[in-house]
């Protein structure tokens, strides 16, 4: 597609967005993580 | 407590700082956050979509350097975020230590890795774009080795950090270090730089020519704006997961001591 | 106040000459740094002669920073830290003084060292002022950014290599234009610039760096 540079382009577009897609990926896991964290709490306040 | 009711709008200045002040409620940044994060992701993917579209198939391709400028639209983009995401680390540090914003260290704490990983970006393609244009994987040009020392002071932001246990301690020393680094940051460019023009005479042009063609510049622009979206984003999630995580340890905290 | 001062500067003297500072740690560091480098480069005097000034230079930060958790770590165990804290003087004067007495047993004899030891890496004569000189303005810059570094981490118990990487990259301004000044020396060209650049670069962070380690100390007790 872009001739003998494509492997260049293509690896650099692809660690871009695999940095991103991981970083979003492992933000979204975390506040999932503290939401259950929260929420085991919570109910453990709330049982006895 | 604090009285959140923003003042009457004067002017636009005025109700962007009280806006930042009536967010100060991590309650209410919660719920702000949640009904405006769906928008953002969607103006991150429309103008990512655009750039990247413009950027790969519309663009012209570099009269010297063939099809690999392409990479710049995401390596100069990239740059540009590691030094935006500083400077809201720096203003959130100064929201710490001096005006003393409930939700600044939060914002400090969620920024870092986000910068670090653009500037992480910003070196990998730049090592990308330099091995077809110049035959070497790591030039030490003025940029790169400006981006490489801007990366080394956010790990160690990001391990000052993990090193303090005590959230409020440690958003303290992170915001000193990080206005120490923000003072730094103009030497360390200027002395790069100077470094730079020492050792090579030639210069080195990274930027697809002295002039940005103007069908260039456009892609680059719409990136940096998806950039700037999608750290606004990602900065958005990261300090929810803090805030909620905050309320937890002092749920647990509070629970243990009752226990005792 | 001025007693107040002289009295700091004095203990922390007294103490560096008894306790052995690591003032001839720091010497036979940067003496066996230099020593090994020829094992790893060859002994081309050629090459040793090019790279000289770098090597001078980058074992003089190296066995700085290896002395900067001496800088507060041992106070702050033994609470002299919250005395010093409570003392008549401000506490950024108190700590530029710590700061420069420790820059005085360790910066200072790495400086007036050097050109002895850049012998051993055929450095040019016309160099060896100029390094001296280069080392002695800007040892005191790499001493100074030790200081707000060891003032974030010195509550830390294993502090000294995250001491490191805070401090490291700020270092390169002095880095660049301390090199410079020798470098430019060994080939007789002129060395007004680098060492006006030097010198401003190690005003800034004297003037600055107190405040930040002072403001950090203060911040960060509970």
């Amino acid at each position: 597609m872009f001739g003998h540079h494509t492997p260049y382009i293509l690896a650099s577009y692809g660690v871009a967005a695999t940095v991103l897609v991981l970083l979003i990926v492992a933000s979204y896991r975390a506040r999932a993580a503290a939401r259950r964290r929260l929420a085991d709490l919570e109910r453990m306040g709330n049982e006895p | 407590m604090n009285d959140f009711a923003p003042p009457p709008v004067q002017d636009a200045k005025a109700s962007f700082w009280a806006s930042l002040w009536a967010l100060a409620n991590p309650g209410r940044f919660m719920s702000f956050s949640a009904r405006l994060l769906p928008w953002l992701w969607g103006a991150t993917l429309i103008t990512m979509a655009y750039g990247l579209y413009k950027g790969l198939f519309v663009a012209p391709a570099d009269y010297q350097q063939g099809d690999s400028m392409r990479i710049m639209y995401i390596h100069v983009p990239a740059a540009w975020m590691g030094m935006f995401v500083y400077a809201t680390m720096t203003a959130s540090a100064l929201g710490t230590l001096v005006w003393r914003h409930p939700l600044a260290d939060v914002s400090q704490k969620a920024a870092a890795p986000i910068g670090a990983c653009f500037t992480v970006i910003c070196l990998v393609t730049g090592s990308f774009w330099g091995k077809p244009t110049w035959g070497t994987w790591w030039e030490w040009d003025a940029r790169m080795t400006s981006v490489l020392v801007l990366l080394l002071i956010y790990l160690g932001i990001i391990a000052l950090w993990r090193a303090i246990d005590e959230p409020l301690r440690a958003a303290r020393a992170v915001a000193i270090m990080t206005l120490v680094g923000a003072v730094n940051l103009p030497i360390i460019k200027f002395s790069v730089d100077w470094w730079n023009t020492m050792h090579q005479p030639a210069s080195v042009f990274r930027k697809g020519g002295p002039t940005i063609h103007p069908a260039m510049l456009e892609p680059l622009l719409v990136m940096a704006v998806a950039f700037s979206l999608l750290f606004a984003a990602i900065h958005m999630v990261r300090m929810q997961a803090e805030i909620i995580d905050r309320r937890a340890e002092r749920l647990a905290m509070r629970a243990a001591a009752g226990e005792g | 106040m001025i007693a107040a001062l002289r009295a700091v500067l004095s203990r922390e003297l007294t103490l560096a000459s008894r306790i052995g500072a690591g003032v001839e740690l720091g010497i036979v560091f940067f003496l066996i740094l230099i020593s090994v480098t020829p094992f790893a480069l060859g002994p081309d005097q050629k090459l040793l002669s090019r790279l000289a000034p770098a090597l001078l230079w980058l074992s003089a930060l190296l066995a700085t920073l290896l002395g900067l958790d001496r800088l507060l770590q041992a106070d702050e165990e033994d609470g002299v830290i919250d005395e010093l804290m409570m003392s008549e003087a401000p506490l950024e004067l108190v700590l530029a003084v710590k700061a420069l007495a420790h820059w005085l047993v360790t910066g200072l004899p790495l400086a007036v060292l050097a050109p002895l030891l850049g012998l051993m890496l055929a450095i040019s004569p016309e160099a060896m002022l100029p390094l001296c000189l280069s080392l002695a303005i800007g040892t005191p810059a790499l001493t100074f950014i030790g200081l707000v570094g060891a003032a974030l981490t010195v509550t830390l118990r294993r502090g000294g290599l995250l001491l490191s990487i805070l401090v490291l990259p700020l270092t390169v301004p002095t880095l660049i234009f301390g090199i410079a000044v020798v470098r430019e020396a060994s080939v007789g060209q002129p060395i007004a610039t680098p060492l006006t650049l030097l010198s401003a670069i190690t005003l800034i962070i004297l003037v600055l760096s107190p405040f930040a380690a002072a403001a950090a100390l203060r911040m960060t007790r509970s």
